[in-house]
């Protein structure tokens, strides 16, 4: 579980509100122990959910960002550093890919490797890339619901918050996520919608 | 949730592994937060069209919906008026057709036939055109005195409304009170109070009396000298004026008639003088002054 990392529990051991408090008074080793603790996360969830692995460091970056330049609004009692930088990542990720209707950020067609033994690569990364396209293939919604529960494995309640959804919703919303997930990797050929590898 | 999907998508699913973090990142960011600048994004803006695409559709948009407006007259409707659209969008005023019209053969005026007429009776007034109208009200006025014929009541009530404009506040107030409390008296009673207000006046104002009477003498003086076709109540004897004089008018039909006939001809005579003097005909506009102001 990602969640459970050496740093992760570091910065969980101190209490969020306290570590606010004196990022409010811009302390910047505090600061440093917040980034250590959830930029990978941020860069994880922002990789799966738009594809693109500068962008997310944007994203990542952004909302860390964010986080120091509005310490001082910072309200005690809120459901945590994480769960916050999980919301304003998911947001930035959904407005990216809203904006991205109106531009191509397709990727570049991978050259072929003349290398021996490189064919096994070739179908590894062909899997890989198929795999990336079928999660590609959901809409942002239900893209957003598997990466955070599928991929973080975030509680339903958190990964509701992050969306800002009630429960009752994202669970819906989660039930249609994982149909079109399934229908997206059998479409894609990864596997058949009986469980069994279709190739 | 690993256990909604089967081995075989979770096995496809985490072949979507995530690129490594660029190393230097976090410290990058912790810097960018403490110098208080912030890290560019690395992916520069977008080029070409696409980093104006949303100005240009914006522009777009607002030029459409101008031309809308424009087109279904919606500007010409705004409560306020922009200049040089509202002129330009409001429509024309709507002109009426001309009526058919049917041309009908009038009968040819009285103008001219002044020629054919009678000379001109010395009793007639003969008005000279004066630029300044009280002046020309004030000759004329004189002239029908002079004339014995009634006084023109538009000039005289004109010119007492003139006065009482121009009277202060608290008399004009004053002056209206009376003239109500006059006025919802019963006729016997009003009509002393009308006499004796003028005899009032009279006394007071011994000018205005002696026209009064110039203009009594001169008018009994004609009325008994020529038998006058003008006014013949005044030539008649004060007992029939009243309102038995209907029941008690000695007169044939035949001397209505010739009587009715003389004042036409007069009427006629008086308004070719006015054609002739260049003035305006009376037109049949309410009597300025007929009641005493309402305020």
């Amino acid at each position: 579980m990602r969640f459970s990392s050496a740093a992760r529990e570091t910065a969980a051991a101190d209490n969020d509100d306290a570590l606010m408090t004196r990022i409010a008074g811009r302390d910047a080793v505090a600061f440093s122990r917040v980034v250590d603790a959830h930029a990978a996360m941020l860069h994880r969830i922002a990789y799966r959910m738009i594809g693109d692995a500068t962008e997310a460091e944007d994203v990542a970056q952004e909302a860390l960002l964010r986080l120091w330049a509005s310490a001082e609004r910072w309200r005690p009692g809120q459901a945590g550093i994480a769960a916050w930088l999980t919301r304003v990542a998911v947001n930035q990720c959904l407005d990216r890919l809203r904006r991205r209707r109106f531009a191509s950020d397709e990727e570049p067609p991978e050259r072929a490797d003349d290398a021996p033994g490189a064919e096994a690569q070739v179908e590894e990364d062909r899997l890989r890339h198929a795999a990336r396209a079928a999660l590609g293939d959901l809409s942002q919604r239900h893209r957003a619901a598997i990466v955070l529960t599928y991929y973080e494995e975030l509680p339903n309640s958190m990964a509701a918050d992050a969306l800002e959804l009630n429960l009752k919703a994202f669970e819906s919303l989660l039930l249609r996520a994982r149909g079109a997930m399934r229908a997206a990797l059998a479409a894609r050929g990864l596997t058949s919608l009986t469980g069994e590898i279709a190739s | 949730m690993s256990a909604d999907f089967t081995a075989t998508e979770r096995a496809a699913l985490d072949r979507v592994t995530v690129p490594v973090m660029r190393p230097g990142l976090a410290a990058d960011i912790v810097a960018a937060a403490a110098s208080g600048t912030r890290v560019p994004p690395r992916r520069g803006a977008r080029s070409g069209w696409r980093a104006q695409s949303r100005v240009l559709i914006g522009a777009g948009a607002l030029l459409l919906a101008s031309a809308t407006a424009a087109a279904t007259g919606w500007f010409g409707k705004l409560p306020i008026a922009i200049p040089g659209i509202t002129r330009t969008i409001a429509a024309p005023p709507e002109v009426k057709k001309p009526k058919h019209l049917v041309r009908v053969e009038k009968p040819k005026p009285w103008i001219g036939r002044t020629e054919a007429l009678a000379p001109i009776p010395e009793a007639a007034p003969v008005l000279l055109p004066d630029p300044a109208p009280p002046a020309l009200w004030r000759a004329q006025r004189q002239a029908r005195i002079a004339a014995g014929l009634p006084v023109k009541r538009p000039l005289v009530r004109r010119a007492l409304m003139a006065r009482f404009r121009a009277m202060p506040a608290t008399q004009r107030q004053a002056a209206v009170a009376e003239w109500r409390r006059i006025k919802a008296l019963p006729p016997p009673e009003r009509k002393a109070e009308i006499a004796k207000l003028k005899a009032d006046y009279l006394a007071t104002h011994p000018r205005v009396a002696a026209q009064v009477e110039r203009r009594l003498e001169a008018r009994s003086a004609l009325a008994a000298s020529a038998g006058d076709p003008i006014k013949p109540g005044a030539a008649l004897p004060s007992g029939t004026m009243g309102p038995d004089a209907a029941r008690a008018n000695p007169l044939t039909p035949q001397e209505r008639f010739e009587r009715r006939q003389a004042r036409r001809q007069w009427w006629m005579q008086r308004r070719a003088i006015r054609l002739q003097s260049g003035q305006q005909l009376p037109r049949n506009q309410p009597d300025e002054g007929q009641g005493a102001p309402e305020r």
